[in-house]
């Protein structure tokens, strides 16, 4: 018997090994190439070296040793509360394309590529950052996160956050705070630190004032000519996963004085003529940004991003109303649940505004709609999304794609025809004088 | 264990002191009946008066009633009657002293006298009577502190604000001409109206006193002082009639510490996880930092200037006329709860009027309708429920309370759509009862919450009646729940329900809303609409009082806004939002 242990320790080994070696190399090839990309902002690097610390060379979080980390999904999971209970929380929606085929084992086949690769990623053991997570809150969103909830439990502890499903009712939203008092004892119980009314605000405010500066980014985002490329922002977005919010603030500011400067300059990384493209969808997760990359790559420029692993999951400030611990509760349950544009919520319409909204304020010409394989939330939403843009006359696509990169030169392919469609409109355009389908 | 002692301490407390306010008319609660016999008596018999030709008249000394006579009276032959209740008592000026079974009522008179009153030379035969009321028995009421007595056969009587009915020989004194001697005009001539009713008297002249003069058919002159029990701020008396307020203030906090540790042993809600926590209260040190940084973020904008309007207006409501010097609109009423009994409010309020509909239609002229209406509608097509938000006293205390809570960090109650809709039935009822009381021969003033704020605070003596039990039940309501009584206001609702053609409007740009629900929270009125509508711009309901606490809770830029007719006035932004100075990030 010892030895049959012996020898299944060395096959685990062995996949770890090639787990590693794989995906370090998939990783280091997308920073490669996102730096490839002209213009990357000069103060791009601290961001960047997140991600590589993450995923190229496989170290934890940067933090205390006792400080204990906890592994959130989704978006509706209040940092606010983890940092008040003097914890770390690290965003594990994953994109690993090799952590992907390893849970591709591990879960049903219709599965979405994000949930397997996170249960790979779990499942071979030499991640840090999914390692050393003393619990995970994994959000009741959509069908996979529901399970997965149920697969971590046999890796690590386990609290599933339970999401209502609509949000019309205010009852709903009670139950909501209900949860987050549950999520206060299990991180008091886990950290043994009070999360008082004290800490909690301090927290609260912590974080609004990098959502002011993401504000700043966002509006920054606006800019035409183009300020920044939508890949570098997406990878801005994806390493605020993996760093204390704070600090993370801290560089964002010192990288948007840049922009202002460029802007003041007049230093802009596209031209007029660019293509300017949202992307929308299921989340675009490091390093699975094969898609905004091509989109830039190709020639156009991602100006806005509605996914939310992008600027959507940090974007809506807590409005503290009443000063009492349990208004703290109550605001923080409305921010993370009613401005929520996920398709898991049974009406959700206020998407549809948002997108428009971006559109208009970003100046987008053409939007690609990306639908993770079995991500069907998503895929019901397209419909009525094209619907939508059709009526105000802006180009729709709907990519599908998976965790591997067996599909690039298809989507390389549609997404080049698009962009020379979005040209070819503008060059129209200008010749009818203004009417593009004339 | 030891809570629980607390628990039935303090329950106790409050049941004895409902018990006691409502008995005991000692208290001032209920019933402000403070006896005359605490008033006291004094004469000052070489007195000297700021009007000509006064011998014989009343002032009061810290409410304390004083008998002034000129030199020339003959102390032995002057005497007061004292009204009571079985007709009125005769005393030698030596022997006067307050008791319990006067009415509050007083008339001095002096022997006939023999003097020049016309300046023609000749002694004319003048009768000199002076007559004062205390307000502390008749509570406002007036009217019938009246002797009807041939010992006086010219009566002044108090009747009002601003009114009085004179008596000759028990008649009313009609279409006569009066000479009336004030601290403003002397030999001023005055007609009465075809009911003997003297108006249109300045609040100060009624304060300082008046001095009538009334010549008979036969020549004789007869002579009144008048003296209506003056309010006096911020002195002894001041604080006897603040005692309702004192009493409200005690059995708020006992019903506030209930329902905490009530709700601390989850006794009225179990099942919810929240209430297994105790309230934390901030510690000091959290309650200096937090008031200084409120200080140091002090800001002229829309919720500052709110909160200085509010406190001016209050200023204007309760002390208003002394102020400007007895000056008081007629007749032009604001549609606000600030009490229309308070004597010294510089505007009055046409809740009064709205609720006695008898007396508007009844006792104004058909030209004082039509003023009252014009009045009544430019103030709602200007301000609308603005006037809720911004100038009603009642809305700064109730707002007063709920900051209290705030700066204590307590925990307060979330009353969801459910709970909206059950207010929005007893809004329609209140409604029906706000119009229709005096139908019913009930006086709405006497439930109205409201009467607590500007009487007293003006000085007013007044009973509360039922009103004081409610004021402390919205008082109590109100610290948990912020302006509880503005989600039943009939009075509010009523102008609300003017919403369409009102100028003040809440703008919403459908296509920038998040759905955040951040106003939806920070709404004291619970309007849902504003972060669910989708379609119209003008998203202003009968419930809105224009508070602006959702535009200040917008994080989105110019997502909400208060307009006044087509100018945004106050804006949303995301950058005023995080409170920061620089209005675009760019």
């Amino acid at each position: 018997m010892g030895f049959e242990n012996n020898e299944n320790t060395t096959v685990e080994d062995r996949q770890r090994e090639r787990f590693v070696s794989k995906s370090t190399q998939v990783a280091a090839k997308y920073l490669r190439r996102m730096m490839e990309l002209k213009g990357a902002p000069s103060n791009l690097k601290y961001f960047t070296d997140i991600l590589e610390n993450t995923y190229v060379r496989l170290m934890d979080v940067n933090k205390e040793p006792d400080v204990k980390t906890i592994g959130t999904y989704c978006v509706m999971v209040p940092p606010e509360l983890v940092y008040a209970a003097g914890a770390i929380p690290v965003k594990l929606c994953c994109g690993s394309y090799t952590a992907y085929s390893i849970g591709d084992e591990l879960a049903p086949r219709d599965a979405c590529p994000l949930v397997k690769a996170v249960i790979g990623a779990q499942a071979i053991k030499c991640i840090p950052v999914y390692e050393n997570c003393d619990l995970m809150v994994v959000p009741t969103t959509c069908d996979c996160k529901k399970k997965l909830a149920y697969l971590l439990e046999e890796y690590k502890p386990t609290m599933p956050l339970h999401v209502p499903s609509s949000k019309k009712d205010d009852d709903d939203l009670e139950y909501f705070v209900e949860d987050l008092y549950s999520l206060r004892v299990t991180l008091e119980n886990l950290t043994g630190n009070k999360i008082t009314y004290r800490k909690l605000m301090k927290s609260i405010e912590m974080i609004a004032d990098v959502q002011y500066e993401i504000s700043r980014f966002v509006e920054f985002k606006k800019s035409n000519p183009s300020l920044i490329k939508g890949t570098h922002a997406m990878a801005i977005m994806n390493s605020v996963s993996y760093d204390r919010i704070d600090r993370w603030g801290h560089a964002l500011r010192i990288l948007n004085d840049e922009l202002e400067m460029n802007l003041r300059n007049g230093n802009f990384v596209g031209k007029n003529k660019q293509p300017r493209v949202m992307v929308t969808g299921s989340p675009v997760v490091f390093p699975n940004i094969k898609i905004p990359l091509l989109i830039e790559e190709m020639g156009g420029l991602v100006v806005a991003d509605e996914t939310c692993m992008g600027e959507r999951g940090m974007y809506d400030p807590v409005a503290v109303v009443d000063k009492s611990f349990d208004g703290l509760m109550r605001s923080l349950a409305k921010r993370y649940i009613l401005p929520c544009s996920c398709p898991t919520f049974v009406n959700n319409e206020q998407r549809i505004y948002k997108i428009k909204q971006m559109i208009e304020d970003n100046q987008v010409e053409g939007v690609i709609y990306h639908v993770l394989r079995g991500c069907l939330v998503y895929d019901y939403e397209y419909a009525m999304l094209e619907e939508e843009m059709a009526k105000i006359g802006i180009p729709i696509i709907r990519l599908e794609s998976d965790y591997n990169e067996e599909d690039i030169e298809q989507l390389r392919i549609r997404i080049e025809a698009f962009i020379e469609m979005i040209k070819f409109g503008k060059l129209k355009e200008e010749n009818h004088g203004g009417d593009m389908y004339a | 264990m030891k809570k629980k002692t607390y628990l039935s301490i303090t329950i106790g407390i409050m049941i004895l002191l409902l018990i006691l306010v409502f008995v005991d008319d000692r208290l001032a609660f209920y019933k402000f009946d403070t006896s005359v016999a605490n008033a006291g008596f004094s004469v000052n018999k070489s007195a000297k008066s700021d009007i000509d030709g006064q011998i014989l008249w009343f002032t009061y000394n810290n409410g304390e009633i004083e008998l002034n006579m000129n030199m020339l009276l003959d102390e032995q032959e002057v005497g007061v009657y004292a009204l009571t209740s079985g007709g009125y008592d005769t005393i030698p000026v030596n022997e006067m002293n307050t008791n319990e079974k006067q009415l509050g009522s007083f008339v001095a008179y002096a022997p006939k006298q023999s003097i020049d009153i016309n300046g023609d030379n000749a002694n004319d035969t003048v009768y000199v009577y002076a007559k004062t009321d205390t307000i502390a028995t008749q509570g406002f009421a007036g009217g019938n502190m009246k002797f009807s007595s041939s010992d006086i056969p010219f009566e002044v009587v108090f009747s009002g604000n601003d009114t009085l009915s004179l008596f000759y020989n028990s008649v009313p004194l009609a279409d006569t001409m009066v000479t009336v001697n004030s601290c403003k005009e002397q030999d001023k001539s005055v007609k009465t109206d075809s009911n003997g009713v003297v108006k249109g008297l300045s609040l100060k002249e009624m304060r300082s006193g008046l001095n009538f003069t009334y010549k008979g058919s036969d020549g004789t002159y007869y002579v009144m002082s008048y003296q209506v029990e003056a309010n006096t701020l911020f002195d002894y008396r001041y604080a006897q009639v603040m005692r309702p307020i004192l009493l409200i203030v005690i059995l708020s906090l006992c019903g506030i510490i209930v329902i905490m540790i009530i709700r601390d042993k989850k006794g009225i809600v179990t099942g919810f996880k929240r209430f297994r926590f105790k309230d934390t209260v901030a510690s000091l040190w959290d309650i200096i930092v937090g008031e200084f940084s409120k200080l140091r973020d002090f800001k002229l904008d829309f919720m500052s200037i709110r909160w200085i309007v509010m406190i001016l207006s209050f200023i204007f409501f309760v002390y208003g006329s002394t102020i400007f010097g007895g000056w008081v609109t007629r007749h032009i009423e604001i549609p606000t709860f600030a009490c229309a009994n308070t004597w010294d409010s510089a505007m009055e309020s046409s809740c009064y009027s709205l609720t006695h509909l008898d007396y508007l239609f009844g006792e104004h002229t058909t030209k004082d309708i039509i003023i009252f209406f014009i009045s009544f509608f430019t103030f709602i097509v200007l301000f609308g429920r603005v006037l809720c938000g911004f100038v009603c006293p009642f809305g700064l205390i109730q707002d007063f309370v709920y900051e209290i809570r705030q700066i204590f960090r307590l925990r307060g109650i979330s009353f969801n759509e459910k709970i909206f809709n059950i207010l929005k039935l007893i809004k329609w009822q209140l409604l029906i009862f706000f119009f229709g009381a005096w139908a019913i021969g009930l006086n709405f003033c006497n439930f109205c919450p409201a009467i607590i704020t500007t009487p007293a605070f003006a000085g007013l003596k007044m009973s509360l009646y039922v009103s004081g039990f409610l004021a402390v039940a919205v008082i109590i309501l109100g610290f948990f729940k912020r302006r509880i009584w503005c989600n039943v206001c009939p009075l509010g609702y009523l102008i609300g329900l003017f919403n369409k053609i009102s100028l003040f409007k809440l703008k919403k740009n459908c296509q920038s809303c998040t759905e955040c629900g951040a106003c939806y929270e920070a709404c004291p009125m619970g309007i849902k609409s504003i972060y669910t509508e989708r379609n119209k711009e003008d998203i202003t309901t009968s419930d809105c009082i224009m508070c602006g606490e959702c535009v200040k809770k917008c994080p989105e830029n110019d997502a909400i806004a208060i307009a006044f007719g087509k100018k945004k006035i106050y804006t949303a932004s995301r950058f005023k939002f995080f409170n920061r100075k620089s209005k675009k990030g760019v």
